[in-house]
């Protein structure tokens, strides 16, 4: 399991998360609306995945384990609080 | 939609249209300065729209073919029936862009595709030259470096102004520019765009962003691609290239030369704001500093002048001006207060704009010249108050009956009077509410006509016919629902026109005709009818083809065939199942005859006449009611209960003698100046039970429609009202023979005859 609900309200990115997780992903989200992403654990992000992230218009918690994804998209991601 | 949105939908609307007009003008009536400049600018304004509502595939292509108008209004590139085709084409993407947009709030996830293809083919008739760009950089010094570069590039590097710097420690370099925009399929083909990016080297900035506005959650398809990426690397164009060569469609490259680069730049991007809004903070703080009498004035012009100049600087001239406007205010009070809120609200509007906005401030300040302004009101709202003025009628023809009985009733003339008196002012002031209800949905025929000049210029140039179209009545108006329900059925008489009516050139020059042929539509008043006529100098209309075609289609028995007249042969026309044209062509052979258009037209309450000259052209003549929200019925009675029938059915009301009327087989007829008329008892008709009175006179009512014509018998004329006819519904809706419903004043339900389903 790369994605995963942790605690209440919180979905987890695990390990590498391919293309497939994307709809899980977005199950959960839609699921709890409000839910926070932590990504911190996410060694590898598809970008079906960080679409998904995007779509929901909120920032996830911490920095991401992605290196790359830290360095580059996150300073692009819609601060926390900004949902739409 | 918000606001901005429909407004973006309108105005795209009316300048597609406009671009659309004056393309075919330019291409009939050859080049003229005038008109370039105006498609120019309709294009170039589309473009900024659709640039603030942010549809970068639009403004893509938009692009393009502005460029290539740009070269056409300066004379290096001549604008034949190619070019204007691409530029029709265009405008007609757009144009479904615009109803994809209104209705979805976005654009197709293909969009990107089609836009960059047709860029393509309109970039293609522009003139190859290498140079033109270094010669209009010597020009304009300021702008070095940056003409030759696309501006989704020179936004991006503003955007990314400081991260590209950061990146970048050893000052200015080459640099190369990449969008990607994936397919929203790739994922399916297992591309990871987020993973070729990483792949980049020498990575400066990286961009990503949705194509198009994501919508809420629950219809997000996790597996449609709807990302762009926009990056700048420090690798050469050729890595690039060879990175991303399975997604050769899907990305753009541009090299980027090293002063394009911000580190060379005196552009400033939007890395200044930061530092601009400090210093308008400054300026505030030293505004708020009270009791300072002496040098007051002093610092009123300074501040002013500073935060004027950040302001020009952060490109933002319009705030700039308010800024030393209120400054002169404020010097000219000895007040501070009129600097200090310019100052905050300048500041609001700096930071709350994004960098994209100044590049979008022309076009933004384009769309909202003073033109001629209307107000907008959705169809709806339109609707629902023709509705409440309909029932409103009805209502006024309530209280009407109701006063007719307490005239009755009451003795004191006194009273009957003053209630009349009433009823008469309601009654004008119903009348008048309704018509002028009625008037906000009247619009011009030059709404209908638009789409016409391009319709007959493709049409010509498919069918190698050379056509003039000339139209009139442009102003006449009529109900926005006619003028709707007009469209198909006049596209297929123009169509029938140019394909069936006009002979190609060299049958004309045969003929002794011009080559051009005419094809004229023309709308007019006519009392309270409208007149809709198309006429073409074709090679009209064969009675004896018709017959031929029509015993060949069995549409008539021979014997009835050989005792039409011509023109009656001429009508058969518009029967169903027949079409006169020898070919089925994909022009007007589409399954739609001219018995579609007479379906068409009589639904709306009109009438269609075809009069035709062999040699010499048709005129098909539409006569219309000027709206179909109130219809104009007669009330008459037969078997004791009342009838509606429409009026536009009804040609005469007669009282026939017993002795005029003879029964042919088993059915009683009558003659009415030369024409046998079947008699259909109402009453029997309904099942209800008739009066024998056959020594007296009958009344009957002449019933014409669809080309026949019948007389109904019925006991008693009553009324003639405008009633607001509504469908049958519930039980009802299945029920033949009926029109539809009113309510009567007395609150009794009328039912309206449908003379079609009548008349034998």
């Amino acid at each position: 399991m790369t994605i995963r609900r942790g605690d209440e309200d919180i979905v987890v990115l695990d390990g590498v998360c391919a293309v497939e997780d994307a709809e899980t992903l977005l199950q959960m989200l839609q699921a709890t609306p409000g839910a926070l992403v932590d990504w911190t654990q996410c060694r590898q992000l598809h970008t079906a995945v960080l679409q998904v992230i995007m779509a929901s218009g909120s920032a996830p918690v911490g920095p991401c384990g992605d290196v790359w994804v830290q360095q580059w998209l996150t300073p692009k991601l819609p601060q926390k609080g900004t949902a739409g | 939609m918000s606001a901005l949105e429909d407004q973006f939908v309108a105005e795209a609307r009316e300048l597609i249209r406009q671009a659309t007009d004056n393309l075919i003008a330019l291409e009939r009536d050859g080049m003229s300065s005038d008109r370039i400049d105006s498609v120019f600018r309709a294009f170039h304004t589309l473009k900024g729209s659709a640039g603030v509502v942010e549809l970068p595939a639009m403004s893509l292509v938009l692009h393009a073919a502005e460029d290539v108008l740009d070269n056409v209004r300066h004379g290096t590139l001549v604008a034949g029936a190619e070019m204007v085709d691409a530029a029709l084409a265009c405008l007609d993407q757009v144009s479904r862009w615009v109803d994809n947009f209104e209705a979805a709030g976005a654009l197709p996830s293909q969009a990107g595709e089609d836009s960059r293809a047709m860029a393509q083919r309109l970039r293609a008739f522009l003139p190859r030259s290498g140079d033109q760009i270094v010669s209009s950089a010597s020009d304009l010094p300021k702008e070095k470096g940056q003409g030759s570069l696309p501006e989704w590039v020179s936004r991006l590097i503003a955007a990314e102004r400081d991260t590209i710097t950061s990146q970048m420690p050893k000052g200015p370099m080459a640099a190369t520019a990449i969008s990607y925009e994936p397919f929203a399929g790739c994922f399916y083909n297992g591309d990871d765009p987020v993973q070729l990016m990483r792949q980049v080297p020498g990575l400066l900035a990286l961009q990503i962003e949705p194509r198009e506005p994501f919508g809420p959650l629950a219809d997000i398809d996790p597996y449609a691609c709807n990302l762009r990426l926009r990056a700048v690397s420090s690798g050469s164009r050729d890595e690039i290239a060879a990175l991303f060569r399975l997604v050769p469609d899907q990305i753009e490259i541009i090299s980027v030369p090293p002063e394009a680069l911000p580190a060379a730049k005196m552009h400033l991007g939007s890395g200044d704001q930061p530092l601009i809004c400090k210093v308008i903070e400054a300026q505030c703080e030293l505004m708020r500093i009270p009791d300072r009498a002496d040098d007051l004035a002093g610092c009123i012009g300074a501040a002013a002048r500073v935060a004027e100049n950040a302001l020009r600087h952060g490109q933002r001239p319009d705030l700039a001006d308010t800024v030393k406007h209120a400054g002169a205010l404020a010097l000219g009070q000895r007040d501070a207060g009129p600097l200090l809120s310019a100052l905050e609200k300048a500041l609001a509007a700096f930071t709350s704009t994004p960098s994209t906005m100044a590049v979008n401030g022309e076009s933004q300040a384009a769309s909202e010249r003073p033109a001629d302004r209307v107000l907008r009101v959705s169809e709806a709202k339109i609707e629902a108050l023709v509705n409440l003025a309909g029932e409103l009628v009805v209502a006024r023809n309530a209280l009407s009956y109701s006063v007719g009985q307490v005239e009755r009733k009451l003795d004191s003339g006194e009273v009957a009077r003053s209630i009349q008196r009433d009823r008469d002012a309601i009654d004008r002031l119903v009348t008048e509410l309704h018509g002028a209800v009625l008037q906000l949905r009247m619009v011009p025929f030059s709404q209908l006509f638009g789409s016409f000049p391009r319709l007959v210029r493709d049409l010509a140039r498919q069918l190698d016919k050379k056509v003039a179209l000339v139209t009139s009545g442009e102003t006449t108006e009529a109900d926005k629902t006619i003028i709707d329900r007009l469209f198909e059925p006049m596209v297929h008489l123009v169509r029938n026109a140019l394909d069936h009516g006009i002979e190609d050139p060299g049958q004309r020059r045969a003929a002794g005709k011009p080559e051009a042929a005419k094809i004229s539509i023309a709308a007019s008043r006519s009392g309270d009818r409208l007149l809709v006529e198309v006429t073409d100098d074709g090679r009209g209309i064969d009675p004896s083809v018709v017959r031929r075609k029509a015993s060949e289609r069995q549409i008539l028995p021979p014997d009835e065939l050989a005792a039409l007249s011509d023109e009656a042969a001429v009508d058969l026309v518009f029967s169903a199942g027949f079409s006169t044209a020898s070919t089925v062509s994909d022009i007007s052979g589409r399954g739609f005859g001219m018995d579609v258009v007479r379906t068409a037209i009589e639904q709306i309450g009109g009438r269609v006449s075809l009069h035709s000259n062999v040699g010499v052209g048709t005129t098909v003549r539409l006569e219309l009611p000027m709206t179909i929200a109130m219809s104009r019925i007669m009330v008459v009675e037969a078997g004791g209960q009342s009838f509606g029938i429409a009026m536009e059915a009804v040609s005469e009301t007669v009282r026939v003698a017993p002795d005029r009327v003879s029964t042919i087989k088993n059915n009683a007829a009558f003659v009415l100046r030369d024409r046998v008329v079947p008699i259909i008892s109402l009453a029997e008709l309904m099942k209800l039970p008739r009066r024998k009175r056959d020594a007296e006179p009958r009344l009957l009512v002449v019933m014409e429609a669809a080309g026949r014509i019948a007389a109904l018998e019925i006991d008693a004329v009553r009324d003639r009202l405008d009633v607001v006819l509504k469908p049958m519904q519930g039980l009802l809706a299945g029920a033949r023979g009926y029109a539809g419903t009113t309510l009567l004043g007395n609150g009794q339900v009328l039912l309206v005859l449908d003379v079609k389903e009548i008349l034998p």
